[in-house]
């Protein structure tokens, strides 16, 4: 029921979030003692069974912050500040032994490449069992059962047989499907997916989103559905936060903020991809409007907004210092100096 | 199944290959048993040719050859001249004793490499990871027989381990449980001395199989699902990181299997290492030949195991 | 020399692969099943499938860089499939691929300059300096800094490399650039970049493309044919504008539905 009223448009809390992240910021250290930001003052809520949308180019900090909400940031990486509260917990002040038992029970993550994040040596059944001995006490034959339960509700038919597979014998969308049964095994609360459809054919494509979809509404599972694809995101979201350069520059109601994005880094990628609005099929071989140059280096950053240097809207103020989010839309925020910031 | 059967061909003709040349290459050494012997005045020189045709030392290397691998098929592997009877109860006997110093050594070599290997890994770069390095450094440029001498000074100063020989003298009175303290007292020296020359290679090896594996994706991933470190160290890792460590399974049993035969020679274990020696010294051709011959076995059975341990873990080989 | 060549030409190529594992979970035996299609001067030819359809197999054998079962292939009026291996050494810097991964096809220790001379310094018909001035004003011409020259792959994101790939084929003089979903792996925002290069060198060099992905709306915007395969065969070919505003074939109306177009944002589609 959680899930139904997260479908019918934007819920607004009647109980706590699920997650509240606030002002999380991560940087990377490397061995000469260089620090290199990668995420500046975060702040998002997750609903129980939203999904959020999570849109931004590579090098912008969704993968580190897939991982820092869980705690596995790679070494040198290191949440400077912030909080990252769960279900009532500060995830922060939890020991590791603690956070294992909130990893893959509680939040579960689904890494981007289905090819490396399966052991190759074990039978895919086993290892969706292997997780559910780690958090659960169940005897031999239990697990087994409650593994290829699991595997029947991605797989439509021959759960049985995917289980005893090696994911060598596995195609790349089973393989993905077998992830989920992983990640979903447990019922966690959140589900984490980082491009979880990157390297996928677009027909799974499109098998694997509406799994996600039906597993929000069965289990009430909340998604946070990380990619560089505004088509991908824009599917399933319920509400999205668009990242640029290590920090939030919108956060809206998904139909809202893709069909006419408020900051004009969104604005602009949208109008980069071919065939996203009628015009562009009219203007067949010609240029598309793409942004032009790269994300600024985190290391060298200047005062001003990150954006700044590749907007087409860019003001004489933009170099003074970041914009602050407004909130010029109801539940509609944005981080740019057009809307006052 | 067609896996086992190729690594059985193939060590079968491996074996083949390996008794014809240490055949042609004893037969080919300056000097045989019976010109020592000729060199002796109380033997008259008819019994010497006399000998010398009765045992066709004289007949060309393919007819000695085509006797050779008949006698094998009568399990007598030759005649000794040197004791007057078959060779092969004489090498079955010390083998035995080979093959238990050789399997002990092996498994407590590979018990000690990869538990410290692992822990290197993981703590790479860190206190733990030098310690495990400089050791294993250490250990690697001592030579053997220095640390077998060493090992034996130790032995007799404190008189701690018996010097020599598999068994006490009175063994045979001793209840089962004295025995079993005895022939592992006797053991420790030697077993050691193998242990300790063999563990820093191994170690190492482990070591750089499991630090290639630690950053897979699918670690990384069964982190994330909440595995314990330690599940995810030997039942994640280790399995991934296992293909080269197999192989290498095999090639230490051939390390040991030389060491051994060494070690014997220096701590009196009454195995094929002195029996050799002796043999050798004396141009004993076809127990020489046996001796090498049973060697190459342990050692080819040493890489099957290894390929077998590989069609067990590997699904890769096993499923197509 | 009167007489205009299609830069590329094909007739009835059939790859067949002896059904070993790895041939694909399907296990068909025909990748390729009879395929004919031409690309005129500076055109682009856009060849769209989901994987397993032989899109890529067809590049291969198109390339060159795998032997057809049969069929006849030509470059610019040149039979290849007939040529053997030697007579086929000096021809082939007129096609060249650029895949998914670029970095996969070149040595990551090298500089960019390095990577992009390599084809001079092969051909060794200029000074050694020129060969670097000549990779330099190739860098500067796919839009890299001037200084990225001295910088080793390594450092360079997808979408740079991409572009040190291109310029790699411009060094060689190629007329045709086979891209097999080079585009793929990029960002959006990188991927518009490189479009818009590749149309910028189209129209600039009258370079041909042979551009294969999945994303039929990227393909359509690119190119001025369209083909669609599916298990080894094309089902649907014409001009881009055909294609996309009166798709025939069921496999090309799923492939435009799934692709990276927005505009869909309904929650009827979200329900699915």
């Amino acid at each position: 029921m959680i899930a139904d009223a997260a479908l019918n448009g934007c819920v607004r809390p009647l109980m706590p979030a699920l997650l509240e992240v606030r002002d999380l910021c991560v940087d990377y250290g490397d061995r000469s003692g260089h620090i290199r930001p990668a995420l500046d003052s975060i702040s998002f809520d997750i609903q129980h069974g939203e999904i959020l949308g999570i849109l931004g180019e590579s090098g912008c900090g969704k993968s580190t912050l897939a991982l820092a909400l869980l705690g596995l940031l790679p070494s040198g990486g290191i949440v400077r500040r912030g909080n990252i509260k769960f279900d009532g917990r500060e995830l922060r002040d939890q020991t590791e032994r603690e956070m294992e038992s909130v990893r893959g029970a509680r939040i579960s993550l689904i890494f981007q490449e289905p090819s490396i994040a399966l052991h190759p040596m074990i039978r895919v059944g086993e290892q969706v069992a292997r997780v559910l001995n780690a958090h659960e006490t169940l005897d031999r034959r239990k697990r087994h059962e409650k593994a290829v339960s699991v595997l029947g509700e991605v797989f439509s038919s021959e759960s049985e047989r995917i289980y005893s597979s090696y994911p060598h014998q596995l195609s790349g969308g089973q393989r993905q499907r077998v992830l989920i049964a992983q990640a979903i095994a447990c019922r966690p609360a959140l589900l984490i997916a980082d491009e979880p459809t990157a390297s996928l054919d677009s027909s799974t494509q499109s098998e694997i989103l509406t799994l996600f979809a039906a597993l929000r509404q069965k289990l009430g599972i909340a998604l946070i559905l990380i990619s560089h694809n505004p088509a991908i995101i824009s599917q399933l979201a319920d509400r999205i936060l668009v990242l640029y350069a290590g920090r939030v520059v919108e956060e809206g109601p998904a139909v809202a903020a893709l069909r006419s994005p408020l900051h004009p880094y969104p604005r602009a990628l949208l109008r980069a991809i071919p065939g996203s609005s009628e015009v562009a099929l009219l203007t067949h071989k010609t240029k598309l409007p793409a942004i032009e140059g790269a994300p600024p280096d985190l290391s060298a950053l200047n005062h001003g907004c990150r954006f700044e240097p590749r907007c087409i809207d860019r003001m004489p103020e933009c170099t003074d210092r970041e914009p602050l989010p407004v909130e010029p839309e109801e539940n509609h925020k944005v981080a740019c100096f057009k809307y006052g910031g | 199944m067609r896996y086992i059967f190729n690594r059985l061909v193939h060590a079968f003709f491996l074996l083949v290959g390996v008794s014809f040349l240490s055949f042609l290459f004893t037969t080919m050494a300056p000097g045989n048993y019976f010109d020592e012997m000729s060199l002796n005045p109380q033997i008259s020189p008819e019994t010497v040719a006399a000998l010398r045709t009765q045992y066709g030392v004289d007949r060309p290397v393919l007819v000695r050859y085509g006797r050779w691998v008949a006698s094998i098929a009568h399990g007598d592997l030759g005649f000794s001249f040197a004791y007057g009877s078959p060779a092969a109860p004489l090498l079955w006997a010390r083998a035995r004793n080979t093959l238990l110093l050789t399997s002990v050594a092996t498994i407590l070599t590979w018990l000690i490499a990869l538990p410290l290997g692992i822990w290197s890994a993981e703590n790479r770069g860190r206190l733990p990871d030098i310690a495990v390095t400089s050791a294993t450094g250490l250990l690697l440029v001592i030579p053997d027989l220095l640390l077998a001498l060493g090992l034996l000074l130790l032995a007799v100063r404190t008189g701690w381990f018996p010097t020599g020989g598999m068994v006490s003298v009175g063994f045979e009175t001793l209840s089962s449980i004295g025995k079993m303290r005895d022939a592992i007292l006797h053991m420790a020296l030697p077993v050691t001395v193998l242990v300790l020359s063999a563990l820093p290679i191994l170690v190492r090896h482990v070591r750089a199989a499991m630090s290639e594996v630690l950053g897979a994706g699918y670690l990384r991933a069964a982190q994330a699902h909440g595995i314990s470190r330690r599940t995810l160290l030997y039942r994640y890792a280790l399995p991934a990181a296992s293909h080269p460590l197999i192989s290498l399974f095999g090639f230490s049993v051939g390390t040991l299997l030389s060491g051994s035969l060494i070690v014997e020679v220096v701590m009196s274990w009454p195995g094929l290492g002195p029996l050799l020696l002796e043999a050798i010294l004396a141009r004993d051709l076809y127990v020489v030949i046996g001796g090498v011959m049973l060697s190459t076995v342990f050692l080819v059975a040493g890489n099957l195991i290894a390929d077998l341990i590989l069609y067990w873990v590997d699904p890769r080989i096993r499923v197509a | 020399m009167n007489e205009v060549h299609p830069i590329l030409e094909v007739e009835a190529l059939v790859k067949c692969y002896a059904s070993r594992r790895g041939a694909g979970h399907s296990g068909r035996a025909n990748a390729v099943d009879g395929v004919s299609l031409s690309i005129a001067p500076a055109t682009t030819l856009a060849l769209v499938g989901e994987s397993g359809s032989g899109k890529s197999t067809l590049a291969f054998c198109v390339a060159c860089l795998e032997k057809p079962t049969s069929g006849r292939i030509w470059w610019n009026g040149l039979e290849v499939s007939l040529l053997t291996e030697k007579d086929l050494r000096p021809n082939r810097s007129r096609v060249q691929m650029i895949f998914q991964d670029p970095a996969s096809a070149m040595n990551p220790r090298w500089t960019a300059s390095q990577i992009v001379a390599e084809p001079l310094v092969i051909q060794n018909q200029l000074t050694r300096r020129d060969q670097f001035e000549h990779a330099q004003l190739l860098l500067e011409r796919v839009g890299l800094p001037a200084s990225a020259g001295a910088r080793r792959l390594a450092e360079f994101s997808g979408g740079q490399r991409q572009r040190i790939a291109i310029a790699r084929a411009l060094a060689l003089g190629s007329k045709l650039l086979i891209l097999d979903e080079a585009l793929s792996a990029l960002d959006c925002s990188v991927q518009a970049q490189i479009a818009n290069l590749l149309l910028d060198l189209q129209e600039s060099s009258g370079i041909s493309l042979l551009f294969i992905t999945h994303d039929l709306v990227m393909a359509a915007h690119l190119a001025d044919q369209v083909a669609v395969m599916d298990r080894g065969r094309i089902v649907e070919a014409g001009t881009a504008d055909e294609v996309i505003r009166h798709p025939e074939h069921e496999q090309t109306r799923m492939l435009l539905a799934a692709s990276s177009g927005l505009g869909r944002v309904t929650p009827e589609s979200r329900d699915a």
